[in-house]
Parts: C-alpha cells; sequence; structure tokens
C-alpha cells in the first residue's frame, strides 16, 4: 500500500535515516521497532510528508506522493503528544479534520462518523468536553478517535502509548487490536516498546541507528533474527550474550570454558565468515534450571532473584558473565548459592562479535 | 539510616486533595515503592517527605523527630528526579562531589567518596564527559552517584527510569538491585511501573485517589491482595474480575454459568449474605482447554486473541460482553472454541462497593 | 480521489505563489536595491545633492580620505568605545535585574511592567528629557549631586568625557529593559526540578544562578547582546536629540557623522562611502556574532 523505496535523511552530520527501503502492506499493521534516536519517527515524518527526504522516493497505491504533500496523501497522523487542538473542545477536534473542503462531508455524515467511532473508543461521554480536562487516557482515546473517522487509507501512529502508565498501555493494546480487526485498516506504528509491537504487529521492521535490519513477522524475528541487534530488540526479557571464541571444533568462552560442540558444517560456516570473536545469545525462556533446559549443563553462582508475579527472573553468574533465566517455579537460592542451569545448542544462535550479523 | 513516619499526612492544592490522610511508617534500611497510576499522590507525597512541598496537613518524622518546618537542604536526604536534574555545565565527577563541597568535606575524603561510588555505579570511564555528551541510561546513574554519595538517611527516587528506553529500563532495575544489596539507605522509590515495583521493593504501597489502598511485600500483594485495585494493578496482565450473582443456592458468573465451590467455600460464601460481589482469579489460573475435566469450574468460551506477554502467551474471551485472559499453551489456538477452567483455591470475592476483600479460597 | 484533487491544487498553488510575490519583489527592488546599487554608485564620485552639475568620478578617493583622516578613526573609536561600554553596563544590570525580579512577591508584576515601560519610549523623547536632566545649571541630576549631595557641579554635556557616560547613561536607561526582557525569558524557561535538586544538594543561591540559571540561558542572553551590538553601533537619535554630537564633535558616532556629510554639508558621495563603511562594519561584525551563536548552540545540544 505504501512503499518507501531508499530514503536517505541527514540532519547536518548526523544520518538519522540510512538508504531505507520497506513496504506496508494493506491491511496490515507493520511495526517500526528501534530504540530512541534510531530514526523511527523520521522515518513516519517522511511517509507522512511533514519532512522531505533528501533521496529517495515514497509511492502509496501504486502512485508516486514524494512530492505531494501531507493533506493530499489519504493518511492521519497519531502524535506522540497527541496533538489536539486546546481552544476545540472533543467533538470538534474530532470532526475538525472531516470538516476540510478537500472531504466535502455532510455535517450529518461527520456526525454519524463521530458517534460510530465515539463508541467503539468509549468515549461517546466525553464529546461534550474541553480537552484540558481529559485524563491521559482520555486524550489517547479521542487523538485515536480523530485518525479513526478520516477512514483513511493509511494510518500513522508515532509511539501513541508511550506517555501512558503502564496499566493503561497494557489496556489500550488489546483495544487497538480489537480495532484494527474490525476496520482492517492499514497500519504504520513506531515505538521502542517492545511489548507493544510484538503484540499488535503483523509484521515488524528492526530499525537501528537509520538502517533497516530485518523486516518479518515477531515469531520468525524471534526464531531466526540476522543479527544482535534484531536479537535484542525483540526478545524482552533481554536476551543473554556470551562471548565466545572458535578452538578446534568447540564455542569457549574467552577463559577456555568449553561451551559446545560444532560440527564440521558449523565449523565450516565459522570460517567462512572470517570472523574471530563470537557471540552466542539464548532466551532467558531457554535456560532452565537444573538438567531439563537440555545437554548443554553449567553450574553457576546466583546473583539475585526478581520476582515478576507469575515468572521469576533468576540471575545467574557464569564464569563472570551475567545470564539471566525465567522460571515460574519456586525458587530457594540465595546470593551467592550454587546453582546448575542447562540449555539446548539448538535454541542458541551465534553472531559475530564485530557487526552481530548471523553466523549460525 | 532512618525510620520515617507519615502522620495524617494532608496536601490539597485548593479543593483537589492530591494526598488525603495518608499513614505509614518505613523501617530503617527498608526499601520501599509507591505504586500507583498517575494523578494518585505517589509523586506528591514523595515531595512531602522531600520537604519540597509545604504539607496542608499531619506530620512527617525521621527517627521520631519533626521534619516539617525543616527545609530540603537540612533533611539529610538524597533524590533522583525523573529527568536527572544534573548541573549542564559541570562534567560528570564535579556533579558527583558537587553535595560532598556543598558540606565542605576535606578533599581527600571527596576523592575517596567519589572513587568508591563511581566504582560502585560502573562510571569511572565517564568520569571526565560533560553530562550533554552522555546517553540517558548514563546520566541516570550519574544522577544516582551524585545522590548516594554522601550517604543519606534517605533515599527518594521519582519515577527515575521513567524517561528511559524499555532495554535501559531493564537494565538499570538490575543495576537498582545490585546497589540497593550494597547500601545501608531507607529508599523510598515512586514509580507506575509494577514490574520495577515488584523488582525492587521490600514492601510496595499501593496509591489511589490520594490514598493507600494496600500494602505488603510483592508476593503477597501478587497472591493474595486484599483490595480489587491491586489486583488489577499488580502483574501483567492484570486480574480479571467478573461478576457474580447469587441465584438461589448457586453462584452464577455474569454471561457465564454456575460456580462450582467446594463445600467449605460454598458455606462461607453463603454466610455472607449479599447477592452480588466481584470474583477476582489471575490469568495464569485460568486454564484453556478442549475438554474440561469433572468437578472443575468450567466455562465454554471461545478464544478472540491470543497475546504473548514476556513469554507467555494468554488467550482473550469473551464473558458477556466483558473482555477476559486465560493462559494458553501456544499461539496456534486463536479462533478456537473450548473451556477456561480454575479451581476455586485461587478464587477471591471482593465487595462490588470499596473492593476490598470478602473471601478467598 | 483525493490524489487528483493535488494536481489542481499544485497548479493553481503555483499561480498564487507568483501573485504574492510580485508586490514584495517590488518594494525591494525600489526601496532596498535601487537606493543601494546608487549609493556604491555615489562613493565613487564626488557627487553633491545641491550642486548636481559638477560631478566628476573620483575612484577610491573617498574611501580614501575616510579611513587615513584621523578625524574619521577618532569617530570610530568614539563610537566602538561607546557600544562597548554601553552593552556591557546594560547586559550586566539586565541581567541582575531579572535575577532579582526572578522570585515571586506581591506587586511583581507591576513593578516588571514599570521597569520595561523606558524601552517603549520614543529614542527622540528619550533624548530630549535627559538633556534637561543633564543641564548643568538647573538639571535634576546636578541638582541631586551639588544640593543634595554637596559635591561639586559635573558638566554632564558640556565636557567631552562626560559626555561619553552622559549618553551611556541615557542608553542604557533606555535598552537595559531589553535586556531584562530577555533575560527573563530565558530564565523562565530553565526547568525547575533543576533548581529542586540544586536544594537537595544543599546549593547555595549564588551556585544555582552560576552552574544552572546562566548557562542554560546563555543562548538567549547571547542572542540579546548581539541584538544590542547591532543596534548601537547605529545609533543617531539619540545622539541627535541629547548631544548634537557635541561638545564640539566629542559624542558624534559614526552614524552621526554620516549624517552630518550628506545632510548638513551635503558632500553625497563621500556620505555614501562613510554609509558603505559603516555597513561593512556591521555585516562583519554579525557574521562573527552568529559564528559565535551557532558554535555555542551547536556544543551545548
Amino acid at each position: 500500500m505504501v512503499k518507501l523505496q531508499n530514503i536517505r535523511k541527514s540532519y547536518g552530520d548526523v544520518q538519522a535515516v540510512r538508504d531505507l527501503t520497506l513496504e506496508v502492506q494493506e491491511g496490515e499493521i507493520f511495526v517500526l521497532l528501534g530504540p530512541t534516536g534510531a530514526g523511527k519517527t523520521t522515518t513516519l515524518k517522511i511517509t507522512a510528508g511533514l519532512v522531505k527526504p533528501d533521496s529517495g522516493t515514497i509511492s502509496m497505491g501504486g502512485k508516486d506522493v514524494t512530492d505531494v504533500p501531507p493533506a493530499f496523501r489519504d493518511i492521519s497522523f497519531v502524535f506522540e503528544t497527541y496533538n489536539l487542538f486546546p481552544i476545540y473542545n472533543v467533538y470538534d477536534n474530532i470532526a475538525f479534520a472531516l470538516r476540510s473542503k478537500l472531504l466535502q462531508l455532510s455535517e450529518d455524515d461527520i456526525r454519524r462518523r463521530i458517534g460510530d467511532a465515539a463508541s467503539d473508543l468509549h468515549i461517546a461521554h466525553l464529546l461534550e468536553r474541553e480537552t484540558k480536562t481529559l485524563s491521559g487516557g482520555e486524550t489517547q482515546r479521542v487523538a485515536l478517535a480523530r485518525a479513526l473517522v478520516r477512514q483513511a487509507g493509511l494510518n500513522l501512529f508515532d509511539e501513541p502509548l508511550s506517555n501512558l502508565d503502564l496499566k493503561l498501555r497494557e489496556e489500550l493494546r488489546v483495544e487497538f487490536k480489537a480495532l484494527h480487526k474490525k476496520y482492517r485498516s492499514t497500519i504504520f506504528y513506531v515505538t521502542h516498546d517492545h511489548d507493544s509491537a510484538v503484540s499488535i504487529a503483523s509484521r515488524i521492521g528492526i530499525l537501528h541507528e537509520g538502517r533497516l535490519h530485518q523486516v518479518d513477522t515477531p515469531e520468525n524475528l524471534i526464531s531466526n533474527p540476522s543479527s544482535m541487534t534484531v536479537a535484542s530488540l525483540i526478545n524482552y526479557p533481554a536476551i543473554n550474550v556470551m562471548d565466545c571464541i572458535l578452538s578446534g571444533n568447540q564455542l569457549c568462552l574467552d577463559k577456555k570454558t568449553p561451551l559446545m560442540q560444532v560440527d564440521s558444517k558449523e565449523a565450516g560456516r565459522i570460517k567462512d565468515s572470517d570472523e574471530t570473536k563470537f557471540q552466542i545469545g539464548i532466551k532467558p525462556k531457554n535456560i532452565k534450571i537444573g538438567r531439563k533446559g537440555g545437554d548443554l549443563a553449567f553450574a553457576g553462582k546466583v546473583l539475585h532473584i526478581e520476582y515478576q508475579g507469575y515468572n521469576k527472573v533468576v540471575n545467574v553468574d557464569f564464569e563472570g558473565t551475567p545470564l539471566r533465566l525465567i522460571t515460574n517455579e519456586s525458587v530457594h537460592s540465595d546470593y551467592g548459592d550454587r546453582i546448575e542451569i542447562s540449555f539446548k545448542k539448538s535454541d542458541t544462535f551465534l553472531f559475530a562479535a564485530s557487526d552481530g550479523k548471523r553466523v549460525l | 539510616m532512618a525510620r520515617i513516619k507519615l502522620e495524617n499526612l494532608k496536601k490539597y492544592y485548593g479543593r483537589v486533595k492530591a494526598v488525603d490522610d495518608v499513614g505509614l511508617t518505613i523501617e530503617d534500611n527498608e526499601f520501599v515503592v509507591f505504586l500507583g497510576p498517575s494523578g494518585c499522590g505517589k509523586t506528591t507525597t514523595l515531595r512531602c517527605i522531600a520537604g519540597l512541598e509545604p504539607v496542608t496537613g499531619g506530620s512527617i518524622y525521621f527517627d521520631d523527630r519533626k521534619v516539617n518546618a525543616l527545609e530540603p537542604a537540612d533533611r539529610n536526604i538524597a533524590m533522583v528526579f525523573q529527568f536527572y536534574a544534573l548541573y549542564p555545565h559541570l562534567n560528570v565527577y564535579k556533579n558527583i562531589i558537587f553535595p560532598l563541597k556543598a558540606e565542605r568535606m576535606p578533599s581527600s575524603q571527596i576523592k575517596e567518596k567519589a572513587n568508591w561510588v563511581s566504582g560502585l555505579l560502573k562510571i569511572r570511564d565517564i568520569l571526565g564527559r560533560k553530562i550533554s555528551e552522555l546517553p540517558d541510561g548514563d546520566k541516570q546513574k550519574v544522577a544516582l552517584a551524585r545522590a548516594i554519595v554522601r550517604n543519606p538517611e534517605v533515599l527518594l527516587l521519582d519515577e527515575p527510569l521513567s524517561a528511559l528506553d524499555e532495554k535501559f529500563r531493564e537494565q538499570m532495575r538490575i543495576e537498582f538491585l545490585r546497589i540497593q544489596k550494597a547500601l545501608n539507605v531507607t529508599t523510598v522509590y515512586v514509580t507506575h511501573d509494577q514490574r520495577e515495583a515488584m523488582t525492587l521493593a521490600d514492601r510496595i504501597i499501593v496509591m489511589k485517589d490520594g490514598k493507600i489502598v494496600e500494602s505488603g511485600e510483592p508476593e503477597k500483594l501478587y497472591e493474595e491482595p486484599q483490595n480489587l485495585f491491586t489486583g488489577y494493578f499488580i502483574g501483567s496482565p492484570g486480574m480479571n474480575f467478573i461478576e457474580c450473582v447469587k441465584e438461589g443456592d448457586n453462584f452464577v458468573i455474569n454471561g457465564g454459568g454456575i460456580l462450582s465451590l467446594s463445600d467449605r467455600f460454598s458455606e462461607k460464601a453463603h454466610g455472607l449474605n449479599l447477592e452480588s460481589f466481584i470474583l477476582g482469579i489471575r490469568p495464569e489460573y485460568l486454564f484453556f482447554k478442549k475438554e474440561a475435566g469433572g468437578g472443575q469450574n468450567h466455562f465454554n468460551i471461545k478464544l478472540v486473541t491470543v497475546e504473548r506477554i514476556q513469554e507467555i502467551d494468554f488467550g482473550n474471551f469473551y464473558l458477556g460482553d466483558k473482555l477476559y485472559k486465560c493462559m494458553v499453551e501456544d499461539s496456534f489456538v486463536e479462533g478456537m472454541e473450548g473451556n477456561v477452567v480454575f479451581n476455586d483455591e485461587k478464587i477471591r470475592f471482593y465487595r462490588q462497593d470499596s473492593g476490598e476483600i470478602l473471601l478467598s479460597g | 480521489m483525493v490524489l487528483n484533487d493535488y494536481q489542481k491544487f499544485a497548479n493553481r498553488e503555483k499561480w498564487i505563489k507568483y501573485l504574492f510575490l510580485w508586490p514584495t519583489l517590488i518594494l525591494l527592488l525600489f526601496l532596498i536595491a535601487y537606493p543601494f546599487i546608487m549609493l556604491i554608485y555615489y562613493s565613487f564620485f564626488n557627487y553633491s545633492f545641491l550642486r548636481p552639475g559638477n560631478v566628476r568620478a573620483v575612484g577610491f578617493k573617498n574611501y580614501v580620505n575616510i579611513l587615513t583622516d584621523t578625524y574619521s578613526w577618532e569617530r570610530f573609536i568614539f563610537t566602538f568605545k561607546y557600544v562597548a561600554l554601553a552593552v556591557v553596563v546594560q547586559f550586566v544590570l539586565g541581567v541582575l535585574i531579572a535575577f532579582l525580579l526572578q522570585k515571586e512577591f506581591w506587586g511583581r508584576e507591576t513593578v516588571f511592567t514599570i521597569v520595561l515601560m523606558p524601552m517603549m519610549l520614543c529614542p527622540v523623547v528619550v533624548g530630549l528629557f535627559w538633556k534637561y536632566m543633564f543641564n548643568t545649571e538647573w538639571g535634576i541630576i546636578n541638582y541631586f549631586i551639588h544640593n543634595i549631595l554637596g559635591l561639586a557641579q559635573v558638566e554632564w554635556l558640556g565636557k567631552e568625557k562626560n559626555s561619553l557616560w552622559a549618553t551611556i547613561i541615557a542608553d542604557t536607561w533606555m535598552w537595559t529593559p531589553f535586556m531584562v526582557l530577555l533575560a527573563s525569558a530565558a530564565f523562565s524557561a530553565v526547568p525547575r526540578y533543576l533548581y529542586e535538586a540544586a536544594s537537595v544538594d544543599r546549593a547555595s543561591s549564588w551556585f544555582k544562578f552560576t552552574n544552572i540559571t546562566l548557562p542554560l540561558s546563555a543562548p538567549i542572553l547571547i542572542l540579546a547582546v548581539i541584538f544590542r551590538l547591532m543596534d548601537s553601533i547605529k545609533m543617531f537619535d539619540l545622539v541627535y536629540t541629547l548631544t548634537g554630537g557635541g561638545p564640539g564633535d566629542a559624542t558624534q558616532t559614526v552614524s552621526f557623522t554620516l549624517y552630518k556629510t550628506a545632510f548638513q554639508y551635503f558632500y553625497t558621495g563621500e556620505g555614501s562611502a562613510w554609509a558603505f563603511i559603516l555597513l561593512i562594519i556591521i555585516i562583519g561584525l554579525s557574521s562573527i556574532l552568529i559564528k559565535i551563536l551557532n558554535y555555542l548552540s551547536e556544543k551545548s545540544r
């Protein structure tokens, strides 16, 4: 539905977006996930036409819109700070875009659309209120309603949930997904929050320092990350990282602690990569206490236990490398206790230490 | 190290009761977290303890010493703010030692303390850097270093991680845990993120609308919340709350079916003499199964969507017109029909008006 | 659909763009471009407005005369002395007053309005009444100095050295409010929690001012200084009414000299050269200052 091709944008010396190419398909929620400063907001604003790229093209529905101003691109935009007009009440805020001469809607049409959106977002009782009397969650819903009524071909969201409390965020995520299911809109959403991304996205693009690392469904990104950057951004709690080198046909921690064997094919691939230093990544949920995790068994020292309610995260010191594992069993160890951990080789990823690219 | 006591603390802004009669005692060296949604009064309470806001009513004691009239500078407290509040034109080292210089500590002692705190927080390699050059996570570490360098009696933290990216927040949580273990200081931490509260707190104080709802250890608040709001706010996802009505000899779930309770529980429930109440049960104690075994509670439902929250798959389903969550084995059950199954051991009954606990299984 | 409307819109836009541009372009051409080119043109002639017939091209003679005459250099020196002193005094006073007005106190808004009033007056008016106030025999300032403090009367506008200070005082009175205004705006933009952290750390008011308020206000303060520098170099109206350039030609700024040359002696050609030199000075100075401002704002980023 919208295609960004070779987009480049710099601010002074800083390259915000480097040669970005991506496509948002009709009816999907595409989430751009990356840390602050990765270039997500810039990319979104370029898609909207609020910012002009230094080079590259944008096309919507097959037509080139690179030089077309935002008003003509049939988009809606929800800003991180909502940007509601303080002089209008809620109803007029939502109606604002609909009253544009470009859309030519009658007041009855407008009233109907707003009525539908208000009931979807549970804000029908707020329509007469002034915007400054609204709570954070209510303001958020009004901003969403304003975008929803446009029935635009492409809906753009810039971290709409980041200013909300954790609880509100969790609730709104579920509603967001339900709304998308109902309206089948095309959504382009950017965030740094892993939970938001994974719970609502059809596909996720990992953006880091202006570069798009990988685009795929959340499940595929988790099971098959192409680089360390992807693995560290897509996994929550954070993926464990162990520095290692190849010694013969064994991968070892730098201090000559053997970790796992590699067969000849794998060894060949490692040698082909021309790298000497590597990093093994393994998700906390794939490390188990005792021997149940797999055939690779080690011992470490308990550092602390984070109580999360259903889950507990155990921080373990393994030969100087901190590891975290998740378990929902009771853990009766204390600081300094010895603990046995185990995991499977097939649950690990091997990355090159220099550029983070996936090797195995 | 100080014992903090709040007695009938009130802070009003005109007619708005930001803090409405709050009373509690924080023990020496305890790590207490004020947890609640925006506007619940947690930050205001913290600022009253700091002396940055004059109280409207009530008293604050540090170790039996009434401190209401004392300026922040005289309360021997240290504070970490949400937006770091570092002195912009001093470098990291000068920021950290500033409170020591204000106390006119001899410079050999200053060096020693600076060394200790920068080692503890692992910021030795950035001591010479300018604040504006630092990434956010490091800025917060420097703010923390500045706060603890002079061994305050009380350490106050106002949503220190809110401004950071998720990744940093996770890292800093572990750092906080590690540092907290090394220090001997009464700590009061304010946040709206219940994951932080669960990880860090010795005791969590849940607040809403200027009042304390409940306080207790994380595990106890999670497993046995005495108030509906606690069950809702703590835990990711929060507790399911289902309306329950008494129909003759049975208890009926709104939109579901009849509750099957153990005899002991049923007796207690009937003894309550109430027509309706709220049933609370955590999603992880509700299991989705295609077939239900006998004797257990089970209700026929259809899974609308499946959501993965922190490595666990939860299914969303409707009972009546409300959405609830349960545990599922994997994400492939989306759209499937089946049963949601639970034992009554994990059920908690709450009052509909106040949210207080009535009964537990 | 909406995209198709864009073509129509874009075409209409182009046409409207040019429609809006024409009036301004014409004004620019006739009121700025043409006079400016003529200015440079005349500066190479010994043209006099009063005797248009007797014109001869003199090449750079006008410029050489100005730049080699000690008289001119005295004017340059005076102007720079005045600019430097006036701006420094206004800066220090302005920042100080803004600092004092930071705190909330009863009547603060009234005091603030009164402080800002001098800036709203017309420089000619200011020059005139300060002239009366500075009068040696019956001016109110000397009344205060001589009759109340018992010191000797000061010949404010009669002596060369004093007249410099009289000008600076009148200028400071009129323009310090500008500094106060900008400094206040800059100070109020500093986030409050920085001061709170400093309070908790037991910082003194002086420390808070020098390590929080000033560094964070620096960009706006520097901008204010640049404004005042630009303005002071061109200063004409205050001198015209206050001292008339006197005593003798002691307080003639470069602008004033330009005025005399072009409109009293009617040496239009030489006056044009003065004007051009003044323009170069201002452009040069502003480029340097803006570079400094950019450098500083880059550093603080």
